[in-house]
């Protein structure tokens, strides 16, 4: 455990496919909280960015899409929960998305979202595989010669695949 | 603008505060000794828990540290029904938890009585 509480930043998933569906569902699951907590059910892309760490540039990206979906609604910067996105529920929401990021097998870190989806398990080979050209070549650099070592597989490489 | 939103947009916004008695870096330490105190608790209320013990920390910094202990099974939580308003989130340790709470409370100690003997030797000098 970090003492220092700076690894508390939430992991998303690496493929696109399933990006937007762990965003939806963080977004209307902060919303839901906020909610419950008493504090309304309004946010802006600053906020979900406070909340979530994704950049507010992109979060806005993933508000919008959600008032396409009719989740939510929208007033200039500011997005509201829906009736469709209040009938919806929070438990119902969250039950179906822990099926979704379950993990099941694989070579990562048993929390790999690898697991959970083949768009993420492709995103995942071609990073290991992106990773291992790259330690080759720094091999190749340090040694002068071409190494065929191509790692481990675990993701131990620093980048936040532990998924911690 | 929408009726939905003109009925929400007045609602008190989430604030953050910028004085701290406490470094951040207590937070988790704080919210482990919080949740400690009772079976289930709710994110404002662990919040308030952690602000009365000296760290002054946006809602925003609690949500993400709740949902990095959830994800580390310290934490689990559920979305607790009510009759009279919206649904609630709410927090039990795990078994893994409250070791993790008793180590949390030693790492305090510990603090403690160095920053004691620190200003004690600093008062006598």
């Amino acid at each position: 455990m970090n003492p220092s509480g700076e690894d508390n930043l939430i992991t998303a998933p690496k493929s696109s496919a399933l990006q937007m569906l762990y965003w939806r569902s963080e977004i209307l699951q902060v919303m839901y909280w906020l909610r419950g907590e008493g504090f309304g059910d309004i946010v802006d892309a600053p906020m979900i960015e406070r909340f979530l760490g994704v950049d507010a540039s992109i979060g806005v990206g993933y508000l919008d899409r959600l008032v396409e979906e009719d989740y939510l609604t929208v007033d200039g910067s500011f997005y509201a929960l829906s009736e469709f996105g209040l009938k919806q529920g929070a438990r119902e929401f969250a039950e179906s998305f822990n099926e979704l990021t379950k993990p099941a097998h694989g070579e990562c870190s048993d929390d790999c979202w690898c697991h959970a989806s083949v768009d993420e398990a492709d995103a995942c080979m071609a990073h290991r595989i992106e990773h291992n050209h790259a330690m080759d070549a720094k091999h190749m650099n340090a040694s002068g010669e071409h190494s065929h070592n191509h790692g481990d597989h675990n993701h131990d490489d620093g980048h936040g695949h532990g998924h911690s | 603008m929408t009726g939905t939103v003109m009925a929400t947009a007045n609602k008190k916004k989430p604030t953050s505060s910028t004085e701290s008695v406490l470094p951040r870096r207590f937070l988790r330490q704080l919210l482990f000794l919080a949740l400690g105190s009772n079976e289930r608790s709710y994110g404002y209320e662990l919040a308030e828990a952690v602000r009365e013990n000296g760290l002054t920390v946006d809602l925003a910094g609690v949500y993400r540290e709740l949902r990095a202990l959830e994800q580390r099974d310290l934490l689990t939580s559920e979305w607790e029904p009510s009759q009279n308003g919206p649904d609630r989130r709410v927090y039990m340790m795990t078994a893994a938890g409250k070791a993790a709470r008793a180590e949390a409370v030693e790492s305090l100690r510990s603090a403690r009585d160095h920053l004691s003997a620190a200003l004690e030797q600093a008062s006598d000098s």
